[in-house]
């Protein structure tokens, strides 16, 4: 492989040892815990079948296989997950990417969308959109589309250089979590929550066909069930 | 050979390499816990370990899932940290890993533009660029085809070099 400055520089950055003392003192502490899991592990076997904690292990084990979600490592599932695994074109944005784990109704189906920020230009009686193949001038984004009435349609745009959060006053201040600021508007159809962490920002939008509105807390719970989405 | 003298061979051999990998992949200093965690796991799962498989690649792979775990549970904490009492709970690392590493003012830069960028890019850079894992250790420990290691690494050198400013452009 020809190595160009930047590999030169990444194999240059600077690496820490391990105080001799914390090495011992860790490989202790695995070798001891291993053997009190061996010992657990063997008191288990003995009552397993005939212990009321066994029987009560295998309710709470079903519990969680079936019935409680859960993401690839162990956190909360992501919204149609399987299907937003599927979508290769998130693959593309060099940004973290977030999406939410949460919503007030069954989703059905999904789909992918982009916004282009880049120079259009008319070409062959159609409208081309110059630099449309460059991550840099798109936001991606996901609708999700309720599976039952009322309708709904929550869209997620996630975008680091061409998003602002607005200063119009018109935009109520809510606060994620305690310390994230957030920006919310509702108007007749449509809810809509800003907010940003390090350079994302994030935008949600939640419109109803007939204009039945979910409570603000509901928004923010959507908000705030936003987990990192890992490939 | 027992499970505990390959373990203490393998933490002797390894401990280090993986240490500073989480560094980088958690972006926090106090991965020691994580450390110990990366070598229960392997000595738990030690029975289905493929001799012929590379233990390093073995050991880095679930040293990758548990950083990818650990990062998610610490933003978990973070947003419940408003939580009374809470906080008291987990102490955290007072030492930055711009200070552990002794990074000077470009490395700083280095360092914080990777930890920006998205897990696939921050994984590959780590591996492939910093910690010089060939194509195919690389494509070992992440899961991927090595092809699609090759792309992953160019195009994260890409982002890395845009947000860089243009630095070190050819």
């Amino acid at each position: 492989m020809n190595k160009d400055r930047l590999d030169q520089k990444l194999q240059s950055m600077p690496k820490v040892k391990l105080e001799e003392h914390k090495k011992r003192k860790m490989l202790q502490n695995i070798l001891e815990r291993d053997e009190s899991e061996e010992q657990l592990g063997d008191s288990r076997i003995k009552g397993w079948f005939i212990s009321v904690g066994g029987t009560l292990a295998v309710a709470l084990l079903a519990m969680v296989i079936f019935v409680m979600p859960s993401g690839p490592f162990g956190g909360a599932a992501f919204l149609a997950e399987e299907e937003l695994r599927g979508i290769e074109e998130l693959e593309k944005f060099d940004h973290v990417l977030k999406f939410p784990t949460y919503a007030p109704f069954e989703i059905g189906e999904i789909e992918y969308d982009e916004l282009y920020w880049g120079d259009r230009e008319p070409k062959d009686g159609q409208v081309h959109y110059v630099q449309g193949d460059d991550p840099d001038y798109l936001t991606p984004g996901i609708n999700y589309f309720s599976e039952e009435e009322p309708r709904y349609q929550l869209t997620v745009y996630l975008d680091d250089q061409h998003m602002q959060l607005s200063e119009k006053d018109d935009f109520e201040a809510v606060t994620l979590n305690g310390d994230i600021e957030a920006r919310y508007d509702q108007r007749e159809f449509v809810q809509e929550l800003l907010w940003q962490e390090g350079e994302v920002v994030f935008n949600i939008a939640i419109r109803s066909d007939e204009g039945d509105l979910l409570p603000k807390e509901e928004i923010i719970k959507i908000a705030e069930s936003f987990e990192i989405f890992e490939f | 050979m027992d499970k505990e003298r390959i373990i203490a061979e393998w933490f002797e051999v390894y401990s280090d390499d993986i240490y500073n990998f989480l560094i980088y992949r958690v972006g926090e200093t106090d991965v020691d816990d994580l450390l110990q965690e990366v070598f229960i796991k392997s000595m738990n799962g030690l029975d289905s370990y493929e001799g012929n498989a590379n233990p390093k690649t073995w050991l880095f792979s679930i040293a990758r899932h548990l950083a990818i775990d650990e990062i998610r549970r610490r933003q978990h904490h973070k947003w419940k940290s408003v939580i009374p009492f809470d906080s008291a709970k987990t102490p955290k690392s007072e030492e930055t890993p711009e200070k552990l590493l002794d990074l000077k003012e470009e490395n700083k830069k280095l360092y914080g533009v990777i930890q920006s960028l998205k897990a696939n890019y921050r994984d590959v850079l780590i591996l492939r660029g910093i910690k010089e894992f060939s194509v195919s250790e690389t494509a070992e420990i992440l899961g991927w085809t090595e092809n699609k290691t090759r792309s992953t690494y160019h195009r994260a050198k890409q982002a890395l070099k845009k947000k860089l400013g243009g630095q070190f452009d050819e």
